[in-house]
């Protein structure tokens, strides 16, 4: 038997994960020979270097890959939900109800210990606004959604505007690191990547029924999905994985909506492997531009939004103009 | 005994304009079904109705007994197939993965098993697609796309299909090679078919029973041949039909001649 495209694309995507994780492991301020992380990596000696590896690169990389897939795999379900390409983690105003929290926060001088927690809140609240307004009339295709989503977006980047121009001049520059995504705060890889493994499995359970409602609700309907059931659960999945997201490191862009392009574009069209796939890839990306982010101009410290956009733009219209051609 | 299909009292209106008033309706094993009448006229939204996409404004929908909206979505499509009036490729699908979607209400497992690859491949090999199955869905013509679709019905293999509009798009050949696979599939094996078409000559050839739909709320059924006659469809159609007798029975065409 021939082996499927995705075989080969699962064995890539593994091995671009242990190159991301090496590249991040070795590249920084200090140079430490690769043996030497290696043996850092199993062994403990309580020296500089051994804390660089085990407090600095290792957690960062880590919540780098768990963030990156989450919002890979939040990216997929907005664009089954919306039927739409351009669905991306943050289309429906979620990144929007967590910057006003954070920011008003900030703004209040409440102590970064609650900014995670805020953000949550924010994320979640605003998709609870967006999914009640949205919930009247029949919405066969979530056109509706879409909309009250766009436009709760633009209701929040008002009033993060607003807030941006009360803030005292101190306190900008976190503001918008903040909104540009940024991995230096504090690391929490158990927590990005125990999200994403959840994440991920509850988006594999649904990759049965994700591959039928890319025909069209109605027609998924037909063929034995409850479409009110799907929406629901793909509302409440994608909204909670960018929930957590924005609230260990902002809203940073662009990954939620180029991985599952890519995937796609490499083969796997089938749910059931571009969720994986697209979890895989998705925290790979997010590794190696943070990698870039935090070395490019060292000893400053980028924020890594900026990079994810400045590299995802570029390739988002590389993918576009392949499509057309073809 | 029960029917696959009770429609009792049926109201469906449309934007304030009623299209199907008090329909009463029976769609029993081994009947093929008819829907005609003109644009407009509801046949499509009757179909998404009985389907159970769309709410009627008043009346109930039986399936082979239980009401159509107690069933969960699963359960619906083990007993009703649909096929749309437009295709739709889906989300970059291979064609193959288009057919095994229709396997989805009776699946037991997480992936696809060899007999389910199998059922799909064996559908496409009846609709002439055989070499297509690798190919993406959306570069399907509008034919092709057709027919992967009633495949994709063959492999859901519901009691009673509803079909809108189904020979759209397809060449003469094709109109007939479909026609008849529908039929032997579906009515042949006991289980029940319900047309929405355009052409009076096909629906007196190949079906038993009729709908004739006014657009005004009014309706009519009845055997297909009390119902599809010369006489009988040429106000409701608009233009004169005209019969011929041939060795193989009776043709009803549109006349194209008249004025």
């Amino acid at each position: 038997m021939r082996p499927r495209p995705e075989h080969l694309l699962t064995l890539g995507v593994v091995f671009i994960t242990l190159v991301a994780l090496s590249i991040a492991l070795l590249t920084g301020s200090v140079a430490i020979p690769a043996t030497e992380v290696a043996r850092l990596l199993v062994q403990d000696d309580g020296s500089i270097t051994d804390r660089i590896i085990d407090q600095l690169r290792l957690p960062r990389a880590l919540t780098a890959f768990g963030i990156g897939g989450m919002l890979a795999v939040a990216g997929v379900l907005m664009q089954v939900l919306l039927r739409n390409p351009l669905g991306d983690p943050y289309v429906l105003g979620v990144s929007g109800g967590a910057a006003v929290a954070v920011l008003a926060a900030m703004l209040m001088g409440i102590g970064s210990l609650w900014l995670p927690p805020l953000a949550f809140s924010g994320a979640l609240a605003s998709m609870l606004m967006v999914f009640l307004l949205a919930q009247r009339g029949e919405d066969p295709d979530n056109r509706r959604l879409l909309l009250t989503g766009i436009v709760m977006a633009a209701g929040w980047s008002a009033l993060i505007g607003l807030v941006l121009s009360l803030a005292p001049p101190l306190q900008l520059p976190g503001m918008l690191f903040w909104l540009m995504g940024d991995l230096g705060g504090a690391p929490r890889p158990g927590l990005a990547l125990g999200v994403l493994a959840v994440g991920t499995a509850g988006a594999l359970w649904l990759a049965p029924q994700l591959n039928l409602a890319g025909f069209g609700m109605a027609q998924a309907a037909v063929l034995g999905v409850d479409p009110r059931h799907l929406r629901h659960s793909l509302l409440l999945l994608s909204s909670l994985l960018t929930a957590a997201a924005v609230s260990i490191a902002g809203a940073i862009g662009f990954i939620g909506l180029v991985t599952p392009h890519l995937v796609r574009l490499l083969g796997a069209t089938d749910h059931r492997w571009l969720v994986p796939l697209s979890a895989l890839l998705g925290g790979n990306l997010l590794v190696l531009a943070d990698t870039l982010a935090r070395t490019l101009i060292a000893p400053v410290q980028l924020p890594v939004g900026v990079l994810t956009a400045l590299l995802g733009v570029p390739i988002f219209l590389w993918l576009l103009n392949r499509d057309s051609r073809s | 005994m029960n029917a696959l299909l009770e429609a009792r009292g049926l109201h469906i209106g449309h934007q304030g304009r009623p299209l199907v008033r008090d329909l009463h309706l029976r769609i029993e094993p081994g009947q093929c079904w008819a829907i005609l009448g003109p644009n407009g006229a509801g046949k499509s939204t009757l179909l998404r109705v009985l389907a159970g996409l769309t709410h009627p404004s008043d009346g109930e929908i039986l399936v082979q007994g239980t009401p159509l909206h107690t069933l969960p979505a699963r359960a619906r499509a083990y007993h009703l197939g649909l096929l749309l009036q437009q295709g739709n490729p889906g989300l970059h699908n291979r064609v193959l993965e288009l057919v095994l979607a229709g396997g989805y209400a009776r699946k037991h497992h997480w992936w696809d098993t060899p007999e389910e690859i199998a059922t799909a491949r064996a559908a496409l090999d009846e609709l002439g697609l055989t070499t297509l199955a690798g190919q993406a869905a959306e570069t399907l013509s509008g034919g092709e796309l057709r027919r992967a679709e009633i495949a994709r019905l063959l492999v859901q293999d519901p009691p009673l299909a509803l079909l809108d509009e189904p020979l759209n798009q397809l060449d003469i050949g094709q109109q007939v090679t479909v026609m008849g696979l529908l039929r032997r599939r579906f009515v042949d094996t006991r289980h029940a078919l319900l047309l929405v078409v355009h052409d009076p000559g096909l629906a007196r050839h190949i079906t038993t029973h009729c709908l004739l739909l006014q657009g005004d709320g009014a309706w009519e059924t009845g055997p297909t041949t009390e119902l599809v006659t010369t006489q009988h469809l040429a106000p409701l159609l608009g233009h004169a039909l005209r019969e011929f007798d041939t060795p193989g029975g009776s043709l009803l065409a549109i006349d194209w001649a008249a004025d």
